[in-house]
């Protein structure tokens, strides 16, 4: 595997997405990565089955923009990731506002480091 | 009339799993809908960060039960790039043939659920009659009917006897005049034509706005299969995608008939060009680096992203499964359908919730 770009502006990030749609590719995904003090997003790309990564790092409380707006179908995988991982997702197509996986009213990020599953017999 | 919003699942007769949608319709057009998820989901990523890599391939085998040995395959397949190892010339055709009956299996199961949601349960119970061969072939070579644990980092665990192989080939063949059999009652047929041509239009480019996989991508004119690029034994195999351009509904049971009879073929190809020798290379050591795999499976393209750092636990395993990559077309596909379409156009998808929530 290859990443193919670094990005850290998120201006950036969007023109050089919308400019991968322009040019024809499929998303494939965006896939979150703890990294404990930040987050690694790496958005994948493919056209004709060659695949793009492009790397964007961020800061855990650092709000970074929904590309759903160039690609339709991001606003699944963003939700996802700001369910699981507690990423901040600016202007989702689609913001099923933390109700995809979790129940009602649950707050924990699961797939965050941070995050200790329950033991049995906790309150 | 004014709009209502209802729900569509998660139980619905149509459906075998738990797939819910909030559809708004005006009369009784689909104006608008939202996906709402999360009934089965078990967080197997976070749990693969708790287990050995070894152990991680039965781990993967359970994201879905009907493509299991492929989730197996990417897996290992990733683990393997990671540790530099080679697999051995006997186990690429293996998991080829492994790989090719997971698809009958999951092609014939969906003619079947399809068949019946037309109300042709006689015609569901042959395909599935049908399907009952396959299964059978994988108790027989894998010792069990769906999760076969195969697969293994470094090859194939359990390798064919010549007797294994030739009832493999005879059971294809019978599979193969039976789908020639059964597959012109459906696909001629004036009903089933008349609720799926013309429905549930993906356009070309629609498909790439709305990142489809596999047989949806092909059903829209777009000629891409994982396969192409050669992994497992592909790469000796001339393989061709598959390709309709109706972009409609039929079009996509149009690609799953015609990959049945493919997917036979390569089966039966994979047998005849086994060569002598291991299955299997013993592996040693820890995997350290990151890799993304991706494979075909029968809903489309899988993608994993594995990160290890050198010791037996992955830092991140990520798993992106086709009908992932597919609920989001529906919000192109069902607005402004008949509420009476619904249910086929969901079902053309071939949706596994499974997978999708892991």
């Amino acid at each position: 595997m290859s990443i193919n770009k670094i990005i850290s502006n998120p201006e950036a990030m969007l023109n050089l997405i919308k400019q991968y749609y322009d040019d024809g590719y499929r998303m494939v995904t965006t896939t979150c990565i703890d990294e404990a003090e930040v987050f690694r997003l790496i958005y994948s790309f493919d056209k004709d089955l060659t695949m793009i990564n492009l790397e964007v790092t961020t800061p855990r409380e650092k709000t970074i923009p929904s590309i759903s707006d160039i690609y339709a179908c991001a606003f699944l995988v963003e939700n996802e990731m700001q369910e699981l991982f507690g990423l901040k997702i600016d202007n989702i197509a689609l913001d099923l506002g933390g109700k995809m996986y979790m129940a009602d009213g649950v707050k924990e990020t699961p797939m965050a480091r941070e995050f200790k599953p329950a033991v049995k017999g906790d309150e | 009339m004014g709009r209502i919003t209802a729900p569509f699942g998660p139980q619905h007769p149509v459906l075998p799993e738990p797939l819910h949608l909030n559809i708004t319709y005006e009369d009784e057009k689909v104006v608008d809908l939202s996906p709402a998820i999360g009934y089965v989901h078990r967080g197997l990523e976070k749990l693969a960060e708790t287990k050995e890599y070894t152990q991680n391939v039965f781990l993967v085998e359970r994201v879905c039960g009907i493509c299991s040995f492929m989730h197996a395959m990417t897996y290992c397949m990733g683990i393997e790039e990671l540790m530099g190892i080679e697999i051995p010339p006997r186990a690429k055709y293996l998991r080829v043939f492994y790989s090719e009956i997971s698809r009958i299996h999951s092609h014939l199961l969906w003619l079947g659920l399809f068949a019946d949601a037309f109300g042709f349960e006689n015609l569901f119970m042959q395909y599935w009659a049908a399907r009952e061969k396959i299964v059978d072939l994988m108790e027989l070579t894998g010792g069990h009917r769906i999760i076969l644990s195969s697969c293994s980092i470094g090859g194939i665990r359990r390798d064919l006897s010549t007797e294994q192989i030739r009832i493999a080939e005879d059971t294809l063949r019978h599979v193969k005049n039976e789908v020639e059999r059964i597959n012109p009652i459906i696909m001629k047929d004036y009903t089933v034509k008349k609720r799926t041509v013309g429905k549930g239009i993906l356009t070309k480019e629609d498909a790439l706005k709305y990142g489809a996989v596999g047989p949806m991508l092909r059903a829209s004119g777009i000629a891409q299969d994982l396969r192409q690029t050669g992994y497992a034994g592909y790469g000796d195999m001339g393989f061709e995608p598959i390709v309709e351009t109706d972009c409609d509904s039929y079009a996509r049971g149009v690609v799953r008939v015609r990959e049945t009879y493919q997917s036979i073929e390569l089966a039966l190809e994979a047998l005849s060009r086994l060569p002598e020798g291991e299955a299997a290379v013993k592996v040693k050591g820890n995997p350290e680096g990151e890799t993304i795999q991706r494979v075909e499976q029968p809903r489309g393209e899988v993608l994993y992203y594995i990160k290890a750092n050198g010791s037996k636990n992955l830092e991140r395993l990520r798993i992106r499964t086709p009908t992932f990559a597919h609920v989001p077309c529906l919000l192109k596909m069902l607005p402004g359908c008949d509420m009476a379409d619904v249910p086929v156009i969901i079902l053309s998808i071939d949706p596994c919730i499974s997978c999708t929530e892991r």
